[in-house]
C-alpha cells in the first residue's frame, strides 16, 4: 500500500487526486454496500449447507400423552372430606 | 291410648319398609343404572368413573355417559375448592368409590386396566391411593 502511495506521489497531484477519489468513491459504490448485504444471506446458507439435512419425521405411533403426571400425592391425601362430601351431595351417580 | 300404640306400630312400621325401599336403591340411584351394576354390564374405573365392562347397548350407553358428565361437573366443582386437579380429585374418589362402594358381585378395574369382579376381600386399588 506504502509502495502504491509513493508511486501515486511520483505521478503528480492531480493524478493522485484522481486516483484517491476514485478509491474513495468505490468504498462506498452501490456494488461494494450490495456485497456486504450479501454476506447476511450467505451466511446462514453456507451453515446450513455445513450442517447438513435436518429430517423430521412422524411417528408411526399415535401420541400418548400421560396424564398421571398430574397427580400430586399429598394432594390426594387432603382430598378425603371432599370426596365424601363429593359422593354425600350425588348419591344418584355413584 | 290403645290408639296411640297402634298409631306407633303403624309408624315404625311404614318408616322400616321406607328405609328398605331406599337400601334397595342403594342411595338414590336409578334402577336401570343399579340393575347394570349389579348385572356387571359396567363397573368403576379407577380413574373415578364408570366404564363398560362388555359391549353396551344404546340406552346403558348413554345412561353411563350422563353420569360420567354429572360426575365430572362434581369432580371439577369440588376440586376447585380444594385446590386440586379435576384428575386428582377424580381418582381419590374412584379409590373411595371401588374401595368402600362397590358391592361383592360389582365390576371394578384394576391399576392394570382389567375388570375384576369385587368379592369380600379387598379390592385392588391404584397404588397411589391413600
Amino acid at each position: 500500500m506504502n509502495k502504491a502511495m509513493n508511486d501515486l506521489f511520483s505521478k503528480g497531484k492531480a493524478a493522485m487526486r484522481h486516483m484517491h477519489l476514485q478509491l474513495t468513491n468505490c468504498i462506498d459504490s452501490a456494488i461494494r454496500r450490495n456485497m456486504g448485504k450479501l454476506i447476511f444471506v450467505l451466511t446462514p446458507i453456507a451453515i446450513t449447507a455445513l450442517s447438513g439435512c435436518v429430517q423430521v419425521t412422524a411417528p408411526d405411533k399415535p401420541i400418548v400423552i400421560n396424564l398421571n403426571i398430574a397427580i400430586r400425592q399429598e394432594v390426594l391425601y387432603r382430598l378425603d372430606a371432599a370426596s365424601k362430601k363429593v359422593i354425600d351431595e350425588n348419591p344418584e351417580i355413584f | 291410648m290403645r290408639d296411640s300404640v297402634e298409631m306407633l306400630i303403624a309408624a315404625v312400621l311404614l318408616g322400616a319398609t321406607a328405609s328398605s325401599a331406599v337400601a334397595l336403591q342403594a342411595g338414590g340411584r336409578d334402577p336401570a343404572y343399579q340393575s347394570a351394576r349389579a348385572s356387571g354390564l359396567v363397573g368403576e374405573k379407577a380413574d373415578g368413573y364408570l366404564g363398560f365392562v362388555s359391549a353396551p347397548s344404546p340406552a346403558i350407553k348413554a345412561l353411563v355417559e350422563d353420569i360420567n358428565i354429572k360426575r365430572k361437573a362434581a369432580y371439577s366443582k369440588e376440586s376447585l375448592a380444594n385446590g386440586a386437579t379435576v384428575e386428582e380429585m377424580a381418582l381419590r374418589n374412584g379409590c373411595r368409590l371401588i374401595g368402600e362402594r362397590t358391592v361383592a358381585g360389582e365390576k371394578y378395574q384394576t391399576p392394570n386396566g382389567t375388570w375384576k369382579t369385587r368379592d369380600a376381600g379387598r379390592p385392588e386399588l391404584d397404588p397411589r391411593c391413600p
